[in-house]
């Protein structure tokens, strides 16, 4: 770690001179407000710059995330982009893509779940399957806003079963905890939101979760299957990206990945991230620039053909 | 006055309500055929458009007395100066940092305000200086 | 975790109330940012130490809030503006100790109460919360709204008028249920729709600056009372005050604690519900210490919602209000995962958390609000003339900070200058607030609601505690109406 450091201290001595913004799309206490600022207070030490979140809300994630693509392509404003960013311009809100930004390091995927009450008559995947077959359109679902990440986990694991979109409409709401407040209220029958955001209720009784929507089992939730081990072929999670706006120069891209490098390693990152139940993935630069433009045409796919 | 002023609040509320249910008509409606994201925009129309001329009926059935009072001086001018001046704020912020600007608006509204022109500098200064303080040095906002 | 509260727990629960003092008294800087921007802090830290910062920062900022208001008339935190101007009339006219004091003993009593109910029924209240749905969270926004229209002085329809502006302002920018843009006429900024944080900034804070400016008028008010004894106008004055009017008190700690719960609700709007629920018991126009109950009323409420916000988070896992939803990120940082569970496994956690509630009340409010009392008694009297070019600076550095954003300056003073036509037209202010508060609220919950049921509206009536809701809303407009009835024909 030690040596690291001090390369990025001979390869950066120009940048940082000076502490960075660092613009959050979502409000304070919320998944990606966290890990924005658990990495930012750990990636400080390694940059010798003070990193200042700094919380940009309001449009779905527009206001953030255009004032991170328009920034000024120094170095010193950076932020984190999230999965609506391959969301949003699919439904004509914004002109904004993935390309509008330099890719740094992906840090969290969060894999998206099926949900139900604890008292649902559904034990198992096939048995919720089954009833969704029998009468199409009974059971309804949320999560989040229309054409939202968990819709759009709701319209993949449709799809994977052969199902029309219709067969479990969505109802919008403002984010995975109202959701999970209908869901035990009686209101909604399925919440297909991350896993780490319905642990609380998993562990309090009040909710099972069925299947997770990742390739492999997470490591913290043994127990829970995944789609492909009923043969059903579809992973998709909610990710936080940190970028910079698009055309950062060569020597800041340097700085900032091996910098990046050195913080994901830092043990009481590990340890804070591992407990706020946040499943970790890390890919830096041109790996994650390959993967959120792989997200991009695989969620606009399947947008357009729920119109 | 408070007829009058009635009359044109009146009018007013009434040409919003229509403005807003102009502007909503182009809302899309959602796939079965109910409202959509228009119905709350339109029912706060009629609303204002109800509300509007419920007061207007009151203001003309109360219409026999109408009196101007204006025993102060109102400013308009003044009263214009403050709002262009704080609104070119965002303008000039960018331009020559938010020390100089913020002390220039501060230092123009005291002066309109009528305040002598040494205690208006004085207060523009302690003001950029409190506000340095407590947000930039003590809480950590980037101003 | 064995000791209840360790000296290390003790120093943060003073430095907390210190740091919350000073970014409530701040107009523009909320309870919530400050503890948003505790965040990073709070990750080195232990819980035992930083969950008794948060308690008191959150406790004694929104008390704080009201140092805004009694001095400048800005509301430091949008729990304040529902006493906004009894508070500044009170401080004016009887000295800014007293006012200030009935706000932080009133503060006290009602924080107390709502801990000594979150330490009683955290598990029966959340077990009702449980069954709220959307249908339930439409109504509480519908009764929110209807006693806003009682809630002014002035009349009925002009209140009315003033909340349909602030429920029209809470529709600019992106639908949240349908994801389609209003009234963004091809801005960015407005894309993401208006912050009531700024709004109340303008409507309030810049506006008086506007009238001064179009006026230049002395304010006629009596010279602040001598500062001697200012300990026994702050701390005995309003005890004998808090004593003489207690069923007062203890019934707004309990509504706070009812609205508190509910999620979502939180602080802000229990002070509304409480402050309008007293505005209607009013009898006379003109009765001698009516403000100074209006303020207890309010100052009670929002304290005790500060408290039972914690309920639902707590024994459920969702949060209150903003603050908590801060909070329960801390627990699961730290590997504390809350729900009925948190109640068997971590008693020692629980019962340091309460015992830190109620020495935040007990002791830092009384202690803080003195200090920030004696900053504001040294405010007050300078010539309020003086005071006005520090609030433009204050206004629009507030209005840029809640969001970083200059664009924010000129929804400011947009909000300013419409706020001084309505003045001219006797429509009140704090209602067009409640409007943009509970717009979304009422909006969003009844657009999923109908999606939910498919349209079918009979379903509004159909589950129990939605018709309860309902009933309680219709009782409300019925006594709001007679009250008023009452009122006038006492008048002629």
């Amino acid at each position: 770690m030690a040596v690291a450091c001090t390369e990025a201290g001979e390869q950066g001595k120009a940048y940082p001179t000076k502490p960075i913004s660092f613009i959050v799309p979502w409000s304070a206490g919320g998944m990606t407000d966290m890990s924005s600022r658990m990495a930012s207070a750990v990636w400080q030490k390694a940059l010798g710059q003070s990193v200042n979140v700094v919380n940009r809300t309001g449009g779905g994630g527009v206001v953030g995330h255009l004032a991170i693509a328009q920034a000024r392509s120094d170095g010193y404003t950076l932020g984190a982009v999230t999965v609506d960013i391959t969301l949003l311009h699919h439904t004509g809100i914004t002109d904004l893509t993935y390309e509008n930004y330099t890719p740094i390091a992906l840090l969290v995927n969060n894999p998206a779940a099926i949900t139900v009450r604890a008292d649902a008559p559904w034990d198992s995947l096939p048995d919720l399957l089954a009833e969704l077959r029998q009468s199409p359109g009974k059971l309804q679902a949320s999560g989040t806003a229309k054409n939202g990440i968990w819709d759009l986990a709701r319209m993949g694991f449709l799809k994977a079963a052969g199902m029309e979109p219709s067969a479990m409409p969505w109802v919008p709401s403002q984010g995975a905890a109202p959701a999970l407040q209908e869901l035990i209220a009686g209101g909604v029958d399925v919440v297909t939101a991350a896993l780490s955001e319905v642990d609380a209720l998993r562990q309090a009784g009040q909710v099972k979760t069925l299947a997770v929507m990742s390739e492999e089992r997470l490591p913290e939730f043994p127990d829970v299957p995944t789609l492909k081990e009923y043969g059903m072929d579809w992973s998709v999670g909610g990710w936080v990206a940190i970028c910079g706006p698009a055309d950062l120069p060569a020597d800041v891209q340097a700085s900032l990945d091996s910098t990046i490098r050195v913080a994901v390693q830092d043990s009481e990152y590990l340890t804070a991230m591992k407990n706020s139940g946040a499943t970790m993935q890390f890919l830096a630069g041109a790996e994650c620039k390959a993967f959120m433009a792989k997200q991009d045409q695989v969620n606009g796919e399947l947008l357009k053909a729920n119109e | 006055m408070k007829n009058t002023s009635d009359s044109i609040s009146a009018l007013i509320l009434c040409l919003l309500g229509i403005g807003i249910w102009w502007l909503s008509g182009s809302f899309p409606s959602l796939e079965e055929g109910y409202p959509g994201p228009s119905l709350f925009p339109r029912l706060i129309a009629i609303g204002l458009l109800l509300g509007g001329a419920w007061i207007g009926v009151k203001s003309l059935r109360e219409a026999k007395e109408i009196r101007l009072e204006f025993k102060e001086k109102p400013s308009l001018l003044k009263l214009g100066g403050g709002v262009i001046l704080v609104a070119a704020y965002p303008i000039l912020q960018p331009l020559i940092g938010f020390m100089l600007t913020l002390g220039l608006v501060c230092l123009g509204v005291a002066l309109l305000l009528g305040i002598k022109p040494w205690i208006a500098i004085v207060s523009a200064l302690g003001t950029v200086a409190f506000i340095f303080v407590t947000f930039e040095m003590l809480l950590g906002v980037s101003l | 975790m064995s000791v209840l509260l360790s000296w290390e727990g003790i120093l943060a629960l003073l430095l907390g109330g210190f740091y919350g003092a000073v970014f409530g008294a701040i107009p523009g800087l909320t309870a919530t940012l400050a503890v948003a921007l505790f965040i990073p802090v709070a990750f080195f830290l232990d819980p035992i130490i930083a969950l008794p910062a948060i308690i008191a920062i959150s406790s004694v900022a929104i008390y704080a809030g009201d140092v805004g208001s009694a001095v400048a008339r800005i509301p430091g935190t949008p729990a304040s503006a529902a006493y906004l101007s009894e508070l500044h009339r009170v401080a004016r006219k009887k000295g800014p100790f007293y006012g200030l004091g009935i706000s932080a003993m009133g503060s006290a009593v009602g924080g107390i109460i709502g801990t000594v109910l979150l330490i009683f029924s955290a598990t029966t209240i959340a077990s009702l919360a449980r069954q709220f749905s959307s249908f339930e969270y439409f109504w509480i926004a519908v009764l929110g709204l209807a006693a806003g229209i009682f809630a002014s002085g002035g009349a009925p329809i002009k209140a009315f008028v003033s909340l349909l502006l602030g429920l029209l302002l809470s529709t600019v920018g992106i639908d949240p249920t349908l994801g389609h843009p209003r009234f963004h006429f091809g801005s960015p900024d407005l894309l993401g729709g208006l912050n009531y944080i700024v709004a109340m900034i303008g409507l309030f804070g810049f506006s008086e600056v506007l009238e001064h400016l179009f006026n230049n008028k002395e304010e006629k008010y009596e010279a602040p009372q001598k500062v001697e004894g200012a300990a026994g106008q702050f701390y005995f004055q309003p005890l004998l005050l808090i004593v003489r009017e207690k069923w007062l008190v203890i019934r707004s700690s309990i509504l706070g604690v009812f609205v508190g719960f509910l999620p979502g609700a939180g602080a802000d709007i229990g002070a509304w519900v409480s402050t309008s629920f007293q505005q209607m018991r009013k009898k006379g126009e003109e009765e001698e210490g009516e403000d100074d109950r209006i303020i207890l009323a309010g100052t009670s409420s929002n304290n005790s919602a500060v408290a039972s916000a914690w309920i639902p988070a707590l024994s459920l896992g969702l949060p209150g209000d903003t603050v908590t939803a801060i909070v329960l990120g801390v627990f699961l940082m730290k590997g504390i995962t809350p729900g009925p569970l948190l109640f068997e496994q971590q008693p020692d956690l629980l019962w340091s958390l309460y015992l830190t509630f109620l020495l935040a009340n007990l002791v830092l409010l009384p202690f803080y609000g003195f200090l920030t009392a004696r900053m504001a008694a040294f405010l007050i009297k300078v010539p309020f003339k003086l005071l006005l070019s520090f609030i433009t600076g204050l206004c629009i550095v507030g209005a840029f900070a809640i969001n970083n954003s200059v664009f924010d300056v000129w929804i400011m003073v947009g909000m300013g200058v419409m706020a001084f036509l309505l003045r001219r037209g006797g429509f009140p202010l704090a209602q067009v607030v409640l409007g943009m508060v509970l717009g979304p609220i009422m909006e969003q919950n009844f657009m999923v609601s109908a999606i939910k049921s498919k349209w079918d509206l009979m379903s509004f009536f159909e589950r129990p505690l939605a018709l309860g809701l309902m009933v309680a809303t219709i009782l409300i407009i019925f006594l709001g109406m007679r009250y008023r009835k009452g009122f006038q024909s006492a008048k002629s």
